[in-house]
């Protein structure tokens, strides 16, 4: 690199930092989008959160045991109490309108007589109100409600026929049978807690998703190095409409130093870009970037291909709006296909396989994989090596073109 | 003085169209040399092509006695260009622009910092150089234009149509300027459609249209291709001035005809203004007073018009 190309990148650099609308678009814009979006998605990182927890309203007029049953053991505890959030309201009337204004996706009635019925095997009724724009939501509050009704009914048929047998064979009088019934229930519970059939789970490890957050600051970190580099790209169109770039070709200078230079400052601002964006998100996020040295290594690599994106896209166009116009055309929709907006996994695999043609999809795949705990440069090996591969094609095809136009 | 710059039958085409279309001339060292002509005349083209920006489709040209075509960058290093366009940072300060220009013609860093001094003395702008260049006036950024084609001390100062767009007293001090440097020794080959910057600034002019050269000279030179002679208008009283007056004049050498226009005298010369002297002495020998005197040259404006019957800035 002769000296006269790295004064030329010196002097690109310089408007650089002065250009205010820059650094909100470059540095502000993903920040806040970082912000919102892991904020907004956030569930859907959380480990075992992998829904929304489900609001409910709880009307409960029968005060019995059975009911605290169903409210405090069923619906209050275990995997079932960490998937709902259960409030309670007096009136069967304020629930039923928490519903249909769709502030809660299901109302559950326990109505007065409730336990007795249970207990005593006479017909018990539970209502339930849901709400229609919820239906996933409030199929789940009816299937778990449904399941309770069921194992009710299972008591209600072991408790029938045991009392009925010891009242007909006159083993015992009717009113000991009454006082005997909840002992008996107990029984049953401790019978039906003991499975016919174990069921051994194991969870895969799979791939550890990093938080929402984390996610974030890399599909929007990748996202905004391109348009980084597609405005930095764009220097050299400038420079040609304001007559900077033919009085530059009247001075003793080489177009590979003139090329050479304007690929450096490129290249030196998606550095800079994705480095202050690393720290910046560490500091006010929080965000575990993982190992220095590979992130470095990373960070240069996906530079140097965004740096040979942003020259290609220059060499295509021939003024800085055709750019301008152009880069949200190409980056937008490789963004989204590379993971930016949504991850991955999500994918039907078509579009994974399609997705590995995207120079964010590799970025992305490093960075995640540093995240991840990847501690050898061998354990980033393929995105680096696709990043440079992209480079390599992108840097040949744009100096080419820029140095014969 | 031996030619600095000699233009050998330059043609360039685009898309076959003729821009240029073999032209020739030669600039002697320390001439300022004009190249006059309306738009689309080709003087842009042809600089482009001496500055070593454009490719010829043939011809060539040596500057300082290297080839455009064959030593590119010896010419680049031995001409300094002024564009016509204002062809600088807008967010760097004027110092910070001429120290990057300083850079790329090679100034060396220990002599860059007295260059740069010295040019923003030139062109005046010493006491607003860490000013951004955003915030000067147009003639301001014009003047800071030139500034950067004399960085590196050239041997030719090429400027191109380097007024446009700016006020009549920045003009003025511009071609001071030029007039200065050329005056010091400086060769200038400068483009215009204005006449009157190159009346005022060369020594010789070629006159351009079409891509062709259709009138080349020093400006006395060019005058005689007209051939159109001087009108001396002199107000006067009508009533005065008899049958005497007229045949006094028209009996003085040079002139070749007088003609009465109802409260004037006009007197047709190829002398000119050494004629005046005379004139005045007959009026006063004869009693006529003498209301107003208006002397009209024939100019470069006359001799396109002469030539190729449309004005200079049609």
């Amino acid at each position: 690199m002769s000296r006269k190309a790295l004064f030329i990148a010196a002097k690109d650099l310089s408007i650089r930092v002065r250009d205010r609308r820059a650094a909100v678009v470059l540095l502000v814009m993903p920040m806040v989008l970082i912000f919102i979006l892991g904020l907004v998605f956030n569930p859907l990182w959380r480990g075992t959160a992998e829904i929304q927890r489900i609001p409910v309203v709880v009307v409960d007029q029968d005060q019995g045991e059975i009911a605290r049953l169903l409210v405090e053991q069923v619906l209050g505890t275990g995997a079932i109490g960490r998937m709902l959030r259960v409030d309670h309201t007096g009136q069967p009337a304020a629930a039923r309108d928490m519903v249909m204004r769709g502030r809660r996706a299901a109302g559950l009635v326990i109505p007065r007589g409730f336990s007795q019925a249970v207990m005593t095997g006479r017909p018990a009724r539970l209502t339930l109100f849901t709400d229609p724009a919820q239906s996933i939501r409030a199929g789940i509050i009816h299937s778990i409600v449904n399941r309770f009704g069921a194992e009710v009914v299972k008591r209600q048929v072991a408790i029938t026929v045991a009392a009925e047998t010891l009242i007909i064979e006159r083993i015992m009088v009717p009113s000991r049978v009454g006082a005997a019934i909840p002992g008996w229930l107990k029984d049953v519970e401790q019978f039906t807690g003991r499975q016919a059939v174990a069921i051994a789970e194991e969870r895969g490890s799979g791939p550890r998703f990093p938080a929402a957050i984390d996610y974030y600051a890399v599909g929007m970190g990748v996202m905004y190095l391109l348009f980084g580099v597609s405005m930095a790209s764009q220097s050299i169109l400038v420079e040609r409409r304001e007559g900077t770039l033919a009085r530059l070709r009247t001075t003793p200078t080489e177009s590979a130093d003139i090329v050479g230079g304007k690929l450096l400052a490129t290249f030196l601002t998606g550095l800079a870009q994705f480095s202050l964006l690393v720290l910046f998100t560490r500091i006010f996020y929080g965000v575990q970037w993982g190992s220095p040295l590979l992130l470095i290594m990373m960070i240069g690599a996906t530079a140097l291909a965004a740096a040979g994106l942003g020259t290609f896209l220059a060499a295509l166009a021939r003024t800085p709006e055709v750019v301008e116009s152009l880069a949200p055309a190409i980056i937008l929709p490789m963004s989204f296909l590379g993971g930016a907006m949504f991850p991955i996994y999500v994918m039907p695999p078509w579009l994974e396989h399609v997705s590995r043609l995207t120079f964010n999809r590799w970025a992305m795949d490093g960075f995640l994989a540093i995240m991840a705990g990847a501690e050898t440069p061998a354990a980033i090996w393929q995105p680096l090596l696709a990043l440079f591969a992209m480079s390599l094609v992108f840097l040949t095809v744009g100096t080419w073109r820029l140095r014969f136009r | 003085m031996d030619a600095l710059v000699v233009v050998l039958n330059l043609v360039k085409h685009y898309a076959g169209h003729a821009a240029v279309r073999g032209v020739s001339f030669e600039v002697r060292g320390g001439e300022a040399f004009g190249l006059l002509g309306p738009n689309g005349a080709g003087k842009t083209t042809t600089i482009g092509m001496l500055a070593c920006l454009l490719e010829p489709t043939s011809g060539d040209a040596l500057i300082a006695g290297a080839s455009t075509r064959r030593d590119p960058m010896a010419v680049r290093r031995a001409i300094g260009v002024v564009p016509q366009e204002i062809a600088l940072y807008p967010t760097l300060t004027a110092r910070e622009n001429l120290r990057f220009w300083a850079r790329m013609y090679e100034v060396a860093d220990g002599e860059a910092g007295r260059r740069i001094e010295e040019v923003l003395d030139i062109v005046g702008l010493r006491d607003r150089a860490g000013e951004r260049i955003d915030t000067y006036s147009g003639g301001m950024k014009r003047r800071i234009n030139i500034a950067v084609g004399l960085l590196h001390r050239p041997k030719l100062l090429m400027l191109d149509e380097p007024t446009v767009g700016v006020d009549p007293q920045s003009r003025t001090n511009i071609l001071e300027t030029v007039k200065q440097l050329n005056r010091e020794g400086l060769t200038v080959l400068y483009t215009s459609h204005y006449m009157e910057e190159v009346e005022f600034l060369c020594d010789r002019i070629a006159i351009m249209d079409l891509g062709q050269i259709i009138a080349m000279g020093t400006h006395e030179e060019l005058r005689l291709q007209v051939g159109e002679r001087d009108l001396i208008s002199i107000a006067t009283h009508a009533a005065r001035i008899g049958t005497v007056l007229p045949a006094s004049l028209r009996a003085l050498p040079g002139v070749d005809d007088v003609r009465m226009r109802e409260d004037r005298l006009e007197v047709l010369t190829t002398t000119g203004r050494r004629l005046l002297p005379q004139i005045v002495t007959q009026f006063v020998t004869h009693d006529v007073p003498i209301l107003a005197i208006e002397v009209r040259e024939p100019n470069l404006e006359s001799l396109f018009l002469h030539l190729t019957g449309k004005g200079l800035r049609d």
